[in-house]
C-alpha cells in the first residue's frame, strides 16, 4: 500500500488491498461517508468495517452487501443526493468485477460446496435403498438446519457428538427393522365391523356421532372423541408388512362426495402412540350404493386402524336419553365393513434380510411362539354379505333401521342384552328373507350377565394391548462365521460407499468385526459392529461430491461424484447400477450420456422424491402442519383438504416437468392440477381423490403455484394473514429477492383480530416510519394482492371475524361462528409505480418477466442440488442456463436438463 | 427422597475427603423465548428492599431474598429478534445474519470442565420447540431432549442385568467403531482442501467425543442409578400446553440435581401460535406477545407469564426444601431464568428480563443497569462460571463479573 492511498482513505487501512478496491474509494467517500463513517453507523453499517481484502469471507460478504444495496437502488437513499448515473455504473461495474474474480478464485481453490454429510432425508432413503426396505429412522436423528431455505446446503449441515450417537442408534434400529428371524407369518383375512366395538355400541353410544345399522355403522362426524373411535373390532396389526385393505362404504344423506380417511396409529391410539402415525388414504365416497375400495398399505405391528369422514365437522350428540342419532338427517358415511388381508410378502425372508444376512445358516429355536394379538377374532365368522347384490332402494327407507333407538339405559348389562335380543330378531328375519338386509352379523361377544364397565371407563382397551415385539423363532448358526463376516461386510461396503473403490477399503472393517468375533462376541454382534462402522464411516455419511481434493486441477467432479450428485438430486439416494456402470466406464460426463440418464431418472417413480423434497423445502410444504387453522373461522379446513393442497403443488410441478411447461407458470397458468376437494374450495369442477389438470376460466384468480392453497396456507399463521409475511415469502422464494431484516425497535404489524382496522391501513402507517419504505414498497405489493386469500387458501372479498357472541355458541349447533368483516382491498402498486387492481393483474405483471422467473428457479435448483447457494460469480453461468432454455419457452424440463449439464452442477 | 452425595460415584478428581462436606455447585439455565412484559416485571426501585412489581409478587418475600433481579442487561451485538435465542447462552454476535457462526454455550463450557464428575455431563432439555440453548465448541447446536418420560428413564431406570450387559456391549462396540472410523476420517481429511478440511473437522471432533463419552459411560454401567419416589412423567403432546410441558422438565431437573446425576441443565421453552390452556386466554401465545400495548392482549399475556413465573417459584421452593449438608439444594444451585427477548412485541433484544436465584450468592436486590446503555449479560454468566469453580477470565462479551452478587 502506498502512502498516498493511506492518506486518501484512512478508513480502509488494511493489507492486501487490490487496486480496484482502492479505486472505489472516491465514490465511497463521496456517496456513503456522511451516514456510514466517522462514528456514524446508520443501519449498523460503517465503512471502516470494509477491508479491502475481498478474499476474506466476512469482508467479501460486506462488499457484496454494498454491491447489492447500491445495485438495487436502495443506496444511497432517495432523499440523499444521488450520484450521476455513469459514476454509479462505473462503481458497480468495477466492484462487481472484483467480486466475481474473488468468487472464482474461491471456487477454484476450495471447491463449490463445503464438505457435507447426508441430511436426514438422504440418510433414510439411501439406507432404505441399500437395505431393500422402507426404513423408519429419520425421526431418530436431530432435525437438520437449513440455509438459504434448503436443508441440503453444506454450510448448515453440521455434525455433533449427539448427531454421531444418533447415527449409531439409527443404524442399529435400521438393522433391527431389516432382519427377519421368525417363521413366515401366514397371511390371514379379517373382516371387521364397528358393530363389534363396545364403545360404539354401548359405552359412549349415547354421545358418539355414529348410528349402528343392520350391517354397518353410519359415521356423522370427523374424529371427535377419536380415542373412542380407535378400535375396529379391537384389531391390531399382527406383523409388520404390506396389507391389502378393502372397505365397503356408501354415502348417507349427502349428494356431495365425502372423504373417508383411513389412518394407522397416531393420536387417540393409546397403545400405538409410539408407532409413527400414517394417513393411508382419503377415500372418495361418492355414491349411495355400497362400493368397495381396495388398496395396499405398509403397516407396523401394533398399529390400530382408524376410519372417519374427516370432511364432516366435529360433533357430539347430547346425552339426554333421546338418542337423536336415530333421527339425525345430516350427512354421513356408512362403513359396512373393513377387510384386511396380510401380511403379504413377495419373498421370505424379505430382501432386506438377504442384504444383511444372506447365506447365513439359521436353525429353529424350540418352543418360541409369537402370540396372536387378535385371538378374539380367531373364531368369529366372516360376514358373508356381498353388498353388490343389494336391492335397488339402498339403504332401505332412507336412514337405515335404527336398531338401538330408544332411551339409553345406564345399566350397560341391560343394553348389551337388549342389543343382543333385538339384533337376533333382525338377524332371524334377515335369514328368513323377511328383512332387506342380508348380513347375518356375528352376535355380541359377551354372554348376558357379564358386567360391563360403566360410562367413563375405557373398556375399549380391555384386552387390547400393544403386542409384544416379535420374538425370534430362528437363530443364526453360521457354518463358518469368519467367512460369512468377510463376505457380508465387504458386500455391504461395496454398495454403501458410493465411490469407485467399492469394497477394497473394507479390509479394516472386516478385521474389526473379526476381532470382536475372536473376543468371543456373538456372530451377530460382531457383524453389527462391522456394519455400524461401514455406515458411520465418512465414506457413507459424507457426500463424495462435496469432498474437494486438495489439488491444482480444475474443480470438475469426477464421474463418480457426478453420479452421486445426480442420484441424490433426482432420487435422494445413492447411484443405481446403470449410473455406476457409466461412471466406472468414465463416460457419464458426456452430455449425451448424462441426458440419457436424466430422462431415464425423471421417468422413474423415484423422481417423485425430488418433487416432494424440493417443493417441501422451496415452497415450505414440509411446514404445512406448522399452524392449525382456527376452525371457528375457517371450518373449510380438514385433513382431506390438507392432503389435497400438498398433492396439488406436487402434481403441478410434476406436470411442469413432464410437459416442459414454462417456468412463468410458477406465478401464472391457465390450468390447475386439483382433485374434487380442492375444486370445491376453488369453486371449480373436478372429481376424485387424484388430481387432474383442469382448465381455468379466463377471469380465475387461480393458476400458478403462487395462488395454490398450500402456498397460501404456509404463508399464513392459521388465524390471519399478514401482507408482510406473505410478501416477504413471495419475494424470497419466487422472485429471488432477499429483503433486509427489519431494523430493531420497530413494532411489528399484527392483524387486528377484532376487525376494526384492516391490516392494510396499519401497514400504511408502518410504511411511513423511518426508512421502512425502501423495503416495504417491494414486500407489500404481492402481500397486499394475496390478501384476497384467507389462511386456508379460500378466495375472499371480506375478512372473517368471530361473532361477538362466539363464546355462547353451542358447539353442537355447528352454525358459522364468524361473520363477514371489513372488505379486502387487494389493489396496490408495484415498486415501479405500475398499478394493479387485484391478484389477477399482479400475476400478469409478474409473469411478464419470464426469464427472471426462470432465473430464480435455476438458482433454487442449483442451491438444492449442489448444496451451495450460487454467488455473484455464478450469475453469468445462471443466465446462460436460462438462455439455453429460452428456445423451449423456459420449459421446466429444459431448465432441469440445462442445470444438470451446466458447469455449476459439475463443479 | 433418599439420595444426594451418597449416590455419587467417586471419581479421580473429586475433592479430597476432608472437603466432602461442601456440596457441589450446580447451574440451571432457563429461557422462555417470548420474554416477559417488562413494565409488569421490573421493579421501580433498585437495590435492596425494592417494592415487588406485579410479576415479582409471585415470589414470597422469603424466596425473593434468595434471588436477584437484573434489568438493563443484554448481549452486545446480539440482535435478530427470535434468532437471538441461539446466542442467549453463548453471546455470539448477530445470530440473525447469514454468516452467523455460534460459539460454545456457557453450560457446555462448564460441562467440558466438570461434566465428567457426574453420570451425565449435562441435561439439554427443550420443553417446547426443537432447538435448545446449548451449543458445542464448534458452534453446532445440541438438539434438546423433548420427551420427559425418556429423560426420566435415562436418569432413573436401570435395566436388568442382561440389559446392562447389552448396554456395555453397545458402548464398547460404539467406542471401537468410532476408533476405526476416526482413523479412516484422518486419512480422508488429509487430502481435502483447506475449507473442506475445516468443516470436516466437525466429524473427527464428534467421533472423538463419542468415543470418549462411551468409554466414560461404560464405567458408570456398573453403578446403579439412584432410586426416586417420583413416578415416570407422562409426556404432553401438542405444543399448546407450554406451562404443563415446562413443569415436567423443571421437575426432572430438580430430581436430577438432587440425585447428582448431573450438575448442569438448560431448559428452553418456546411460545407458539397455539392457545395455551389457561383460563382467560383465548389467543395464541405468540400472538398475544405481539400485543402492541392492546390492553386485552396484555391481559392475556400477563396470565401466561404469571404462570411461567409461578412455575419458577415452585421450582425454587422445591430446591429449597431439599436439604444437603446443612444447607438447602437451592444454596448450591444457581438458577438463571430469563429470555433472549427484551420486548417480544417489537422483537427487541435489549433490556432482557433476568433473574438469578440460589447458588449461595448475595441476593435480595434489584440490580438496575442503564436501559439506554445496557451492561453485558455475560458478566452474570461469568460469575456463574466462577461459582462452578471454572476460572475463566472472560466469557463471550463479559467485561467483568456481576460484582453485586459477591458475598461481602
Amino acid at each position: 500500500m502506498t502512502l498516498l492511498t493511506f492518506l486518501l482513505c484512512p478508513l480502509l487501512a488494511a493489507p492486501n488491498e487490490s487496486d480496484v478496491v482502492v479505486e472505489l474509494q472516491p465514490f465511497l467517500q463521496a456517496q456513503c461517508a456522511d451516514c456510514h463513517s466517522d462514528g456514524a453507523d446508520e443501519g449498523g453499517f460503517e465503512l471502516s468495517s470494509l477491508t479491502g481484502d475481498v478474499d476474506d469471507r466476512t469482508s467479501f460478504a460486506r462488499w457484496q452487501r454494498v454491491y447489492d444495496r447500491v445495485h438495487r437502488g436502495e443506496m444511497p437513499p432517495e432523499d440523499a443526493d444521488r450520484p450521476p448515473v455513469d459514476e454509479m455504473a462505473t462503481f458497480l461495474g468495477e466492484l462487481r468485477a472484483e467480486l466475481v474474480d474473488a468468487d472464482r478464485r474461491r471456487v477454484d481453490e476450495q471447491g463449490r460446496v463445503t464438505a457435507r454429510r447426508l441430511n436426514r432425508v438422504e440418510f433414510e432413503q439411501t439406507l432404505s435403498d441399500l437395505f431393500g426396505r422402507p426404513l423408519d429412522v429419520a425421526s431418530m436423528l436431530p432435525a437438520d438446519a437449513a440455509e438459504e431455505g434448503f436443508q441440503t446446503v453444506g454450510a448448515a449441515l453440521n455434525i455433533s457428538a449427539v448427531q454421531m450417537r444418533s447415527y449409531l442408534e439409527a443404524i442399529d434400529a435400521a438393522i433391527d427393522q431389516s432382519i427377519f428371524l421368525h417363521d413366515r407369518p401366514e397371511p390371514r383375512t379379517y373382516r371387521l365391523s364397528l358393530l363389534n366395538s363396545l364403545n360404539y355400541m354401548q359405552t359412549y353410544r349415547d354421545q358418539i356421532s355414529a348410528l349402528p345399522t343392520v350391517d354397518g355403522m353410519t359415521l356423522f362426524a370427523t374424529e371427535a372423541m377419536s380415542h373412542h373411535n380407535a378400535v375396529w373390532d379391537h384389531f391390531t396389526v399382527p406383523y409388520e408388512g404390506r396389507y391389502r385393505i378393502t372397505i365397503s362404504t356408501f354415502l348417507v344423506n349427502s349428494d356431495k362426495p365425502l372423504g373417508l380417511t383411513v389412518r394407522a396409529g397416531g393420536t387417540g391410539h393409546k397403545e400405538s402412540l409410539d408407532l409413527p402415525s400414517r394417513t393411508l388414504r382419503h377415500l372418495e365416497v361418492e355414491q349411495r350404493e355400497p362400493r368397495q375400495f381396495t388398496f395396499e398399505a405398509d403397516l407396523l405391528r401394533g398399529h390400530f386402524l382408524h376410519l372417519y369422514p374427516s370432511e364432516l365437522p366435529k360433533r357430539r350428540f347430547p346425552k339426554n336419553g333421546k338418542y337423536e342419532q336415530a333421527t339425525f338427517d345430516g350427512p354421513g358415511v356408512n362403513v359396512q365393513w373393513m377387510e384386511i388381508e396380510g401380511p403379504l410378502y413377495d419373498e421370505w425372508p424379505p430382501a432386506s434380510h438377504e442384504t444383511l444376512l444372506g447365506g447365513v445358516r439359521t436353525e429353529s429355536i424350540r418352543g418360541v411362539v409369537n402370540e396372536d394379538p387378535n385371538p378374539h377374532l380367531a373364531r368369529r365368522p366372516l360376514i358373508p354379505a356381498d353388498p353388490r347384490e343389494r336391492q335397488e332402494d339402498w339403504p332401505p327407507g332412507g336412514n337405515p333401521v335404527p336398531l338401538l333407538a330408544g332411551p339409553v339405559n345406564e345399566d350397560a348389562q341391560f343394553v348389551a342384552r337388549d342389543y343382543s335380543n333385538r339384533r337376533r330378531k333382525v338377524v332371524d328375519k334377515i335369514l328368513a328373507g323377511k328383512h332387506p338386509a342380508v348380513d347375518p352379523l356375528p352376535d355380541y361377544d359377551l354372554p348376558p350377565g357379564t358386567p360391563l364397565p360403566s360410562y367413563g371407563g375405557e373398556p375399549i382397551y380391555r384386552g387390547v394391548q400393544a403386542p409384544k415385539p416379535i420374538q425370534r423363532t430362528r437363530q443364526l448358526a453360521p457354518k463358518d462365521p469368519s467367512k460369512d463376516l468377510d463376505r457380508l461386510i465387504r458386500s455391504l461396503a461395496k454398495r454403501a460407499w458410493r465411490g469407485p473403490a467399492g469394497g477394497a477399503e473394507a479390509t479394516k472393517y472386516v478385521r474389526l468385526a473379526q476381532r470382536w468375533l475372536d473376543d468371543g462376541v456373538s456372530f451377530e454382534d460382531a457383524l453389527r459392529t462391522g456394519y455400524q462402522a461401514v455406515l458411520t464411516s465418512p465414506r457413507f455419511l459424507y457426500r463424495a461430491d462435496s469432498l474437494d481434493q486438495d489439488s491444482d486441477g480444475p474443480r470438475q467432479l469426477d464421474d463418480w461424484q457426478l453420479a452421486e450428485r445426480l442420484a441424490m438430486f433426482l432420487w435422494n439416494t445413492a447411484p443405481d447400477e446403470p449410473l455406476r456402470r457409466d461412471a466406472a466406464a468414465g463416460r457419464l460426463g458426456e452430455t449425451a450420456t448424462l441426458n440419457k440418464h436424466v430422462a431415464r431418472m425423471l421417468r422413474d417413480d423415484r423422481s417423485d422424491r425430488f418433487v416432494r423434497d424440493f417443493l417441501g423445502q422451496w415452497l415450505d410444504l414440509y411446514r404445512i402442519d406448522d399452524t392449525a387453522p382456527d376452525l371457528a373461522l375457517y371450518p373449510e379446513y380438514d385433513p382431506v383438504l390438507r392432503t389435497a393442497m400438498v398433492v396439488e403443488c406436487e402434481a403441478f410441478f410434476r406436470h411442469m416437468i413432464d410437459a416442459n411447461r414454462p417456468a412463468a407458470e410458477i406465478v401464472q397458468s391457465d390450468y390447475v392440477t386439483i382433485n374434487r376437494r380442492l375444486a370445491e374450495l376453488y369453486g371449480l369442477e373436478a372429481g376424485g381423490e387424484e388430481p387432474s389438470v383442469v382448465r381455468l376460466p379466463d377471469d380465475s384468480v387461480r393458476g400458478g403455484l403462487l395462488t395454490t392453497a398450500a402456498v397460501l396456507k404456509v404463508t399464513a399463521n392459521g388465524t390471519n394473514t399478514s401482507p408482510v409475511i406473505r410478501g416477504k415469502w413471495v419475494l424470497e422464494r419466487l422472485l429471488g429477492q432477499k429483503p433486509d431484516p427489519p431494523p430493531p425497535g420497530i413494532p411489528a404489524v399484527e392483524p387486528d383480530i377484532r376487525g376494526a382496522v384492516t391490516i392494510r391501513d396499519q401497514l400504511e402507517k408502518h410504511r411511513n416510519i423511518g426508512n421502512c419504505a425502501s423495503c416495504h414498497k417491494k414486500i407489500d405489493p404481492p402481500g397486499v394482492a394475496l390478501e384476497s386469500f384467507d389462511p386456508v387458501g379460500r378466495y375472499r372479498t371480506n375478512y372473517r371475524i368471530l361473532r361477538d357472541d362466539y363464546s355462547n355458541f353451542d358447539k353442537r349447533q355447528l352454525k358459522p361462528r364468524y361473520r363477514e368483516g371489513l372488505p379486502v382491498d387487494p389493489s396496490y402498486q408495484m415498486p415501479d409505480g405500475h398499478e394493479f387492481a387485484d391478484i389477477r393483474q399482479l400475476k400478469e405483471l409478474l409473469a411478464e418477466d419470464e426469464a427472471g422467473i426462470a432465473h430464480v428457479l435455476v438458482d433454487r435448483l442449483i442451491t438444492y442440488a449442489v448444496g451451495a447457494p450460487p454467488t455473484i460469480g455464478d450469475e453469468d453461468a445462471i443466465t446462460a442456463i436460462v438462455e439455453q432454455s429460452a428456445a423451449d419457452g423456459y420449459g421446466v424440463r429444459s431448465i432441469l436438463e440445462a442445470v444438470i449439464t451446466s458447469d455449476l452442477f459439475r463443479e | 427422597m433418599p439420595c444426594s452425595a451418597a449416590d455419587r460415584r467417586p471419581s479421580d478428581d473429586e475433592p479430597a475427603e476432608g472437603n466432602r462436606e461442601e456440596p457441589p455447585a450446580r447451574a440451571v439455565f432457563i429461557c422462555n423465548n417470548l420474554g416477559l412484559h417488562m413494565p409488569y416485571f421490573v421493579p421501580e426501585q433498585s437495590g435492596e428492599g425494592y417494592e415487588p412489581s406485579r410479576y415479582l409478587k409471585v415470589f414470597r418475600d422469603e424466596l425473593r431474598e434468595k434471588l436477584t433481579v437484573f434489568s438493563g442487561m443484554s448481549h452486545p451485538d446480539v440482535d435478530g429478534g427470535h434468532a437471538a435465542e441461539k446466542s442467549w447462552l453463548t453471546g455470539a454476535p448477530h445470530p440473525g445474519s447469514g454468516s452467523f457462526k455460534n460459539s460454545i454455550s456457557v453450560d457446555q463450557l462448564a460441562a467440558e470442565r466438570i461434566g465428567h464428575r457426574t453420570r451425565y455431563r449435562s441435561l439439554v432439555l427443550t420443553a417446547n420447540g426443537t432447538q435448545s440453548l446449548s451449543w458445542t465448541r464448534s458452534g453446532v447446536p445440541i438438539p434438546g431432549q423433548t420427551s420427559p418420560s425418556q429423560v426420566f428413564r435415562q436418569l432413573f431406570i436401570d435395566g436388568g442385568k442382561k440389559e446392562r450387559q447389552e448396554q456395555i456391549t453397545r458402548l464398547q462396540r460404539g467406542a471401537s467403531v468410532m476408533d476405526l472410523v476416526l482413523d479412516e476420517a484422518k486419512s480422508i481429511r488429509r487430502r481435502l482442501t483447506a475449507d473442506d478440511r475445516r468443516k470436516f473437522e466437525q466429524y473427527t471432533d464428534s467421533v472423538r467425543d463419542v468415543e470418549q463419552e462411551m468409554v466414560r459411560l461404560q464405567e458408570w454401567q456398573n453403578t446403579p442409578k439412584p432410586r426416586v419416589d417420583a413416578k415416570s412423567p407422562t409426556d404432553i403432546r401438542g405444543q399448546e400446553d407450554t406451562i404443563g410441558r415446562s413443569r415436567l422438565m423443571y421437575d426432572l431437573v430438580r430430581l436430577a440435581l438432587q440425585t447428582d446425576q448431573t450438575r448442569l441443565a438448560t431448559i428452553l421453552s418456546v411460545g407458539f401460535f397455539a392457545v395455551p390452556p389457561i383460563d382467560g386466554v383465548t389467543e395464541g401465545y405468540h400472538t398475544v406477545s405481539h400485543h402492541g400495548m392492546d390492553p386485552d392482549k396484555l391481559q392475556q399475556l400477563a396470565l401466561i407469564e404469571m404462570e411461567h413465573l409461578r412455575l419458577l417459584a415452585d421450582f425454587l421452593d422445591g430446591l429449597k426444601s431439599v436439604r444437603e449438608g446443612g444447607r438447602s439444594l437451592l444454596d448450591s444451585t444457581m438458577v438463571l431464568f430469563g429470555s433472549d427477548m427484551g420486548n417480544a412485541s417489537s422483537h427487541s433484544n435489549a433490556n432482557l428480563p433476568l433473574i438469578l436465584a440460589g447458588g449461595g450468592f448475595n441476593h435480595g436486590s434489584h440490580v438496575a443497569h442503564n436501559p439506554e446503555r445496557n451492561a453485558p449479560m455475560a458478566n452474570v454468566l461469568l460469575s456463574m462460571l466462577h461459582r462452578l469453580g471454572i476460572d475463566e477470565q472472560r466469557f463471550a462479551s463479559s467485561t467483568g463479573t456481576a460484582s453485586e452478587l459477591d458475598v461481602s
